[in-house]
């Protein structure tokens, strides 16, 4: 008995003592600089930011522009797609036909399978919908994936170990695994173009206007919040409670 | 003495705080300094996020720095406004800001080739919004009779100044008769700008009446005429002209403006297709026919 008891207090206080030790070595300093960025990049200006995204359905002509402007910027490799471009097809036997080819990269072709000579069509361009509650960020086991405070989800490369629980849970298929880095990767509304306020590269190469992003300050004027006041509009999925943050002119009940 | 009936908990709490105690330090120490001052995330992603390389820089950018100002006022005024430079010209990459001892680019801009390039926004095809521009592909080159092979998309339609139908030069008491002319005679498919170069803003802004800068007139060689209309001696019709063709130039017998039209006056055209058509006694149809024709021999003799 003497013995365990002895064992016990070696151990309580060998415990004690590293993590008094520990709390006052390592973790001091870091407690007394308190919440500074790393680089001093004003941060705080862009969290003030609300960002608005706005898909004009009615506009796309499915010519892929924003496909391989997307490819560029951001180094997308070959058949990954962080933005791409859906059509949907009505035929009059009433059956959906939905088509991407190459993500609508090369534009699209006639559909060879649709009945009528006039069916209504709509091309849907889709993205990562930049969720205010994302599933994303909720099953990553090593927080690598995150909600900043601006309302952008980001991949942080460095901790992401590429498991791919992120890209099976994302409604949306917004995600890949990049296998030259091993890591989730997906669309960021250009988070460094629209930090240095810029548009993301797929909204400056519309040739339509078709997508449009605007950044207003919290409380301030916001004319993509005028524009939805007005016009008809609706998010992919929303009842899976993910609050999507694309808003959607012009597509039917189909689109999915 | 009966021992006391807690005494076995003490060590099963100490066990269980020494197991979240050896955690929690654990994860301190392997988290990153920086984690979790924003969020559940290493503040320096956001940065290393942010610093990434931005590709496009948009219209304006290349309209500054003397680099394409003229190119941009063009831009922002005709039938491509909303197509960005680089949507066609790729993403420039820094090197093609640097330039060299003699002003030069390091790295050139990409110049698309090829209908295939125009095609993926203007092919009519289900799904593209009503009020878009689109053509039927074969029907837009069997109704001009042009061979696709040889006739690319921007011969007719300068990639800057897109839009076929003249209302530009129409427009504002400066072309209208000859817009007119034109807009019913076989080239009414091809615009001023394909033949006349880029009529810039310069162009329409007059100084004493004159516009500022002059209109550049293409097709006085027949090399210009031949890249639309390829090998014009193995053509029925000039079979009987074949000799008078090495001396005269193509705009001597087609006005440019009206090249099939002002063909008749020379009395070109063959037999069948003079009997086939009526036609006034002078070979013209209409007034305005001659009134462009005699406009025409006083340019060329001038």
């Amino acid at each position: 008995m003497a013995d365990r008891r002895e064992f016990m207090k070696i151990t309580a206080r060998t415990f004690a003592a590293g993590l008094v030790s520990y709390s006052l070595v390592l973790r001091m300093p870091r407690l007394a600089k308190g919440i500074v960025p790393a680089s001093g990049a004003p941060i705080e200006d862009f969290e003030e930011h609300l960002c608005n995204f706005v898909v004009d359905t009615t506009k796309c002509i499915g010519c892929g522009s924003c496909v391989r402007s997307c490819r560029s910027e951001n180094h997308v490799p070959d058949r990954y797609y962080r933005t791409w471009v859906e059509r949907y097809t009505d035929s009059e036997d009433q059956s959906l036909f939905v088509d991407s080819p190459s993500g609508g990269e090369h534009g699209f072709l006639s559909a060879p399978r649709i009945k009528g000579r006039n069916p209504k069509a709509f091309f849907v361009p889709k993205l990562c919908n930049q969720c205010e509650k994302p599933t994303c960020t909720q099953v990553c086991p090593v927080s690598a994936t995150y909600h900043t405070p601006g309302g952008v989800v980001l991949v942080d490369q460095d901790r992401c170990i590429g498991c791919g629980y992120c890209v099976q849970a994302c409604p949306y298929e917004a995600r890949y695994i990049d296998h030259a880095t091993g890591t989730a990767d997906k669309c960021t509304w250009c988070y460094h173009r629209i930090t240095s306020r810029l548009s993301p590269a797929c909204v400056l190469n519309c040739p339509t206007g078709a997508r449009s992003f605007t950044t207003h300050v919290h409380g301030k004027p916001c004319t993509a919040c005028e524009l939805l006041k007005t016009e008809r509009y609706d998010v992919l999925k929303e009842e899976l409670g993910t609050n999507p943050q694309v808003y959607y002119l012009g597509f039917n009940r189909e689109v999915r | 003495m009966s021992p006391s009936p807690t005494a076995h908990i003490w060590p099963l709490i100490g066990v269980v705080l020494f197991v979240i105690g050896s955690a929690w330090v654990g994860l301190r120490a392997m988290a990153p300094d920086d984690f979790g001052e924003l969020g559940p995330f290493r503040t320096s992603a956001l940065t290393e996020e942010r610093a990434k390389e931005i590709g496009f820089v948009g219209a304006e950018t290349c309209g500054s720095n003397d680099c394409h100002p003229q190119r941009l006022a063009d831009w922002t005024l005709h039938g491509h406004s909303t197509v960005s430079c680089e949507i066609c010209h790729g993403m420039m990459p820094g090197a093609h800001a640097a330039l060299d001892a003699e002003r030069q680019p390091a790295l050139a801009m990409n110049m698309p080739s090829g209908d295939d390039f125009c095609l993926p926004c203007h092919e009519r095809l289900h799904g593209k919004p009503s009020v878009f521009d689109v053509i039927d592909i074969d029907q837009h080159y069997s109704e001009r009779r042009l061979e696709r092979d040889k006739v690319g998309c921007i011969i007719c339609h300068p990639p800057h100044w897109p839009r076929v139908e003249p209302t530009g030069c129409g427009t504002s008491g400066c072309h209208e008769r000859r817009t007119e002319i034109v807009h019913f005679a076989e080239h009414r498919f091809v615009t001023c700008v394909a033949c006349h170069g880029v009529s810039l803003p310069a162009h329409a802004l007059l100084i004493d009446g004159k516009p500022s800068l002059e209109m550049p007139t293409h097709g006085q060689d027949d090399l210009f005429c031949e890249s639309c209309h390829p090998d014009p001696r193995s053509l029925d019709k000039h079979a009987k002209v074949l000799t008078k063709m090495e001396t005269t130039p193509c705009i001597k017998c087609h006005s440019p403006h009206d090249p099939v039209g002002s063909a008749r006056i020379e009395g070109l055209r063959d037999e069948s297709a003079r009997t086939a058509e009526p036609e006034g006694e002078d070979g013209f149809e209409d007034w305005e026919e001659w009134e462009e024709w005699e406009e025409w021999e006083e340019w060329t003799d001038g």
